[in-house]
């Protein structure tokens, strides 16, 4: 049985950015200047929401920054995750 | 990350590399127009990816600094970090007096989860720029409050 999804919107892949894939394509400079120009721009819409309890909790954070994205961070909190983060595929700790 | 044209999810990235360079970039930008064009002495508190961070951007924008001291309350984790100031060829150290480091460097970052105060703002010198990075809840507390009160 064929579920019917909307093939050409779903053949776009979601990628999975490691860490090593961040830290090859940031360079100081360009962060910088984006964070410069973020503060001079538009106040993105966004909010946040935090459910949970003293030995666990979740944080969201989700914008919207009209005509540029979109984005949702998401935070799992718990003390073992100190030591514990799981990594991205198979990345390893930004040199920097 | 979400796709502007199709609104569906187009990325998930790596959370806390991300966090690390953008909290770094956070306080280089506001160091770039505050601390001193000449400053010479970095000191760094803490070793988590932050720190490392913090140590990074901080030499981006201040190519004046010749000397980097790192401080943590376990020395031995600082070892990669000097490892990779060093191959910048740039003079490094790791420091037990903070108090000393305090005392001689030209800008203060840490990034600690630090209860009690680890910079006295009796031992800080005029123009020093001070970044106060890694508490984030009320009973945190990296500097004194006489650091905040010498303030200019």
């Amino acid at each position: 049985m064929r579920l019917g999804l909307d093939r050409e919107r779903h053949s776009q892949k979601m990628q999975l950015i490691s860490a090593q894939q961040i830290e090859a394509v940031l360079d100081w400079e360009g962060v910088l200047q984006a964070l410069h120009d973020a503060h001079l721009g538009q106040r993105p819409l966004g909010d946040s929401y935090l459910i949970g309890d003293a030995d666990y909790r979740l944080f969201s954070r989700g914008v919207i920054l009209p005509g540029r994205g979109a984005g949702l961070k998401l935070a799992s909190i718990h003390p073992a995750n100190a030591t514990a983060t799981p990594r991205c595929q198979q990345s390893r700790r930004p040199s920097w | 990350m979400i796709d502007q044209t199709t609104k569906a999810i187009a990325a998930v990235l790596d959370g806390p590399a991300v966090t690390a360079c953008k909290t770094a970039a956070d306080s280089a930008l506001a160091a770039r127009r505050l601390s001193r064009e000449d400053s010479g002495v970095l000191l760094v508190l803490g070793s988590g990816p932050v720190a490392r961070a913090l140590t990074e951007a901080y030499l981006h924008i201040r190519p004046s600094i010749q000397r980097v001291l790192l401080w943590n309350r376990s020395p031995r984790k600082l070892e990669r970090a000097r490892a990779d100031v060093e191959a910048r060829g740039i003079e490094v150290a790791i420091v037990g007096d903070l108090d000393g480091a305090v005392a001689r460097a030209d800008i203060i970052s840490t990034a600690t989860s630090a209860s009690v105060p680890l910079i006295h703002g009796r031992l800080v010198r005029p123009g020093t720029h001070i970044d106060l990075v890694g508490g984030f809840r009320p009973d945190m507390q990296e500097a004194d409050s006489q650091s905040k009160s010498r303030r200019s």
